[in-house]
């Protein structure tokens, strides 16, 4: 059940996108945005709110679709795949959503059974051990029988967290998984992101902006600005690569390539002050 | 006045745009179908929550309106010395309009406002997203379950309302003003006719009408504004587009069943 | 999970079957399930000329109990009497060849249904077989002209002959009424017009073949029903050894008496000239 883990080489890449281009409303999402997925490692996508970090993500499982470009997943092109197809390649990949998204009707049991129930016709006590293992793993299976709105935040993304790998996928894309978590529940997430990566293999993606977590866990960093990939490296080095865009960002100063202001017209023409007489 | 008409065209293409989307997504309910067959028990879930959930209201509803109905109409006829005939105006009138209008207008805001809450909050808390995500198609998932749902339900309500009615009338005619039982269940057995008042009055009009307030309903829930200002919106809409629907289809069907 | 789970299918069967108990109860309690009823039934045939309201599926009654229903009502192009199948129930398979099947009304305005009245015959119809006697809906003015006495009218498709009379006055006789002799009605009117050259009423009678002995110098008049009821025609035998033929005249004829003649002749000296001749 568990894939193994893949020495990095030259086809060690899961997610390849090339020359990705999408407007929305009007605003240019991605630019011909290109970029690789190692398998089996941490990637962690960072950049300013709105940049389309979650845009991204979707792209990736097909949920949206791009005006150009190609996105292949393990070798198959997203975009090209029919109905059927794409939610056999989505089989293999986990998706935990930034608000955990645990299905209101059901309880964390059945919550993180629902998969299985939906794509397999195992027998009732193996879905009740593989759930109560993915439960134990993520440390809530006392807390089977409860429903989503009696869990804390932290707690509900946890589960959603062990409905992602219940089918042990090859890639989990996480989207913005420590936002809104005290420091004891995000450390948990952290520690459990790290252990499906070392112990399962699986390729994670992590969508996020919380330096230091994303410092501690991840294997490489992309920053992402503009519709492009602006920066890329481990953690370490990426800090001190000295651009600008790397400067402003982890710096965290207010001002720089990344605009404070958004893009508008004369500010004197706009408050009316333009024509008037000097 | 010219300012004017670029707005009300605005509001007739819109309402057009509107139907001519909820067409579109009967179709892919309806293509749906086949694939939403896996999740029967969904169904049967939904089944309960507009039909088994909504029948106090319907069944009390039923009892009141035959009631009320047999009371007037005795009123009236006492005139003509006719109240004889009042239990089987009261069985015409519920089984050919009010039944399944008055069941469909309840059905619309018990559970067609709850459908399009439930799946617009479902939306806004990216339920169905995960959905997708987990290879779980929400049209036939989510969707078609409660569009088949409101269609099963709908007649079996209809078959409820129209008897606690007719149970209602005779209360009142029979129990309290005193009209002969026999004279009651006679004139109106000679009259009401299975095909003409039953099967096209009650369960054809209200198989209908079970079919467009689901669909609204399902229609208006799955492209709300996913924020809980669309979801407050939404439920409103579902319920004055349905009564629109219903009063309007009720008067073509009758029009073409008669 | 598997509690709430089959309670939920539990009360959804509950549902369901509540729904259809409903469906049930008013189909077989509140309605009349007979219509319906196609089981164990047989045909037969019947003609009228005109069945007014009659639809198909209306009941078919002996004895004002139902019996079966009609089963469809057709016209064919080459002929001017309607063919009315009825289904009637298998227990009521005695019915005489000479039994009469008319088209009655339901009350006053109510809706119409076949009644068959048992003949004396000692054969009875078969499946398929077919009612030779009947009679056909009659408008509101025959049926008041009923309740004053006038009876009905046999139709006897086919079995009829024409004679023609001349009146002054018809009053308000119209194409259908009855013709009697006796009191007893032996056909109906078939045609009134007016005679262009003689001008007055040209009256066609037909008079059911039986009644084939009238002898040719009888005298034919307008009678009227009571006060206020429909006119008919009376034929007041003659004492000729020669018999009316198909296509004969009438020479002696009575006009109608104008109610209102009557009441001023009594009311004031002389008559009134208004006649409401063309009332009709």
């Amino acid at each position: 059940m568990t894939q193994p883990v893949r020495p990095p080489a030259d086809d060690g890449t899961l997610v390849r996108i090339r020359g990705l281009t999408t407007v929305l409303n009007g605003k240019t999402i991605f630019d011909a945005l290109d970029m690789d997925i190692p398998r089996g490692k941490v990637t962690a996508i960072m950049g300013p709110s709105g940049t389309g970090k979650t845009t991204l993500l979707k792209h990736i499982t097909g949920q949206m679709h791009a005006d150009a470009g190609s996105i292949h997943v393990d070798g198959r092109n997203v975009a090209g795949l029919s109905r059927e197809d794409l939610y056999k390649l989505r089989e293999g990949v986990g998706y935990l959503f930034q608000n955990s998204a645990l299905l209101t009707d059901f309880d964390v049991f059945e919550n993180v059974a629902f998969p299985l129930r939906q794509h397999t016709k195992l027998p009732e006590v193996l879905i009740r051990n593989l759930v109560l293992m993915k439960l134990q793993a993520v440390g809530l299976r006392g807390a089977a029988r409860l429903m989503p709105n009696e869990l804390s935040g932290g707690m509900a993304r946890r589960v959603a967290l062990a409905r992602a790998i219940v089918f042990d996928p090859q890639l989990i894309l996480y989207d913005e998984p420590f936002v809104g978590l005290d420091p004891v529940a995000l450390n948990q997430v952290l520690k459990l992101i790290r252990t499906l990566n070392k112990t399962l293999g699986i390729t994670s993606v992590l969508v996020s902006h919380e330096l230091a977590a994303v410092q501690q866990i991840a294997d490489h960093v992309m920053l992402l600005s503009n519709g492009k990939v602006v920066a890329q490296g481990d953690p370490k080095t990426i800090a001190d690569d000295g651009s600008p865009w790397t400067r402003q960002f982890f710096g965290g100063e207010a001002d720089g390539p990344i605009p404070f202001r958004y893009p508008a017209g004369d500010y004197a023409t706009e408050l009316g002050f333009a024509g008037a007489p000097k | 006045m010219s300012a004017r008409e670029p707005v009300r065209n605005n509001v007739v293409t819109q309402s057009l745009a509107q139907i001519g989307l909820c067409g579109l997504f009967l179709l892919t309910l309806l293509a749906a179908i086949p694939r939403s067959f896996r999740y029967l028990r969904e169904t049967t879930r939904q089944l309960w929550f507009v039909g088994a959930m909504s029948l106090t209201i319907i069944m009390v509803c039923g009892l009141f309106v035959g009631m009320v109905l047999m009371l007037q109409l005795y009123h009236v006829l006492s005139i003509f010395g006719g109240t004889s005939a009042s239990g089987m105006v009261v069985a015409l009138s519920v089984y050919r309009e009010l039944g399944p209008v008055v069941t469909a207008l309840l059905f619309a805001g018990r559970a067609g406002t709850a459908i399009t809450a439930e799946i617009g909050l479902m939306r806004a808390t990216d339920q169905i997203s995960a959905m997708e995500m987990m290879a779980v198609d929400p049209i036939a998932y989510v969707a078609t379950p409660r569009f088949l749902a409101g269609l099963i339900a709908m007649p079996l309500l209809c078959c409820v309302f129209c008897a606690m009615a007719v149970f209602g009338g005779h209360l009142v005619g029979v129990t309290w003003l005193g009209i002969d039982n026999g004279t009651f269940w006679s004139n109106m057995t000679a009259v009401v006719d299975v095909r003409t008042d039953i099967v096209n009055g009650v369960l054809l009009k209200s198989l209908a009408f079970g079919a467009v307030v689901s669909l609204i309903a399902v229609f208006q829930g799955f492209t709300t504004p996913p924020t809980s200002e669309g979801v407050a919106y939404a439920t409103t809409r579902t319920v004055v587009a349905s009564s629109i629907a219903i009063l309007a289809l009720d008067f073509v069907l009758t029009a073409f069943l008669m | 999970m598997s509690q709430p789970r089959s309670s939920y299918a539990v009360g959804t069967g509950l549902f369901i079957v509540l729904g259809f108990a409903a469906l049930a109860y008013l189909a077989t309690q509140t309605s009349s399930v007979a219509n319906v009823r196609q089981g164990d039934s047989y045909t037969l045939q019947t003609q009228f000329t005109n069945i007014g309201q009659l639809k198909e599926r209306a009941p078919v009654k002996i004895a004002g109990v139902r019996v079966g229903q009609v089963q469809s009502i057709t016209l064919k192009p080459d002929h001017d009497v309607a063919d009315v199948t009825l289904s009637i129930d298998k227990h009521y398979d005695h019915i005489p060849q000479d039994s009469v099947a008319t088209i009655f009304t339901s009350g006053l305005l109510g809706d119409q249904y076949v009644g068959i009245e048992y003949g004396s015959a000692k054969q009875v119809v078969a499946d398929g077989g077919s009612l030779a006697r009947t009679k056909s809906t009659q408008p509101l003015e025959e049926m008041l002209g009923k309740f004053f006495g006038a009876g009905g009218v046999v139709d006897n498709v086919g079995g009829s002959y024409t004679v023609k009379a001349n009146f002054t006055n018809v009053g308000t006789l119209s194409a259908g009424a009855p013709v009697k002799m006796a009191g007893v009605v032996i056909g109906s009117v078939q045609s009134v017009n007016a005679d262009p050259v003689q001008l007055n009423a040209r009256v066609v009678l037909a008079i059911d073949k039986r009644y084939d002995a009238i002898p040719d110098d009888s005298a034919a008049a307008v009678f009227t029903s009571g006060l206020i009821g429909t006119q008919y025609v009376a034929i007041q035998p003659g004492g000729s050894p020669d018999t009316l033929k198909d296509g004969d005249e009438m020479i002696l004829t009575q006009s109608a008496m104008q109610l209102e003649d009557l009441i001023g002749k009594f009311l004031v000296n002389g008559s009134s000239d208004k006649k409401p001749a063309s009332e009709k």
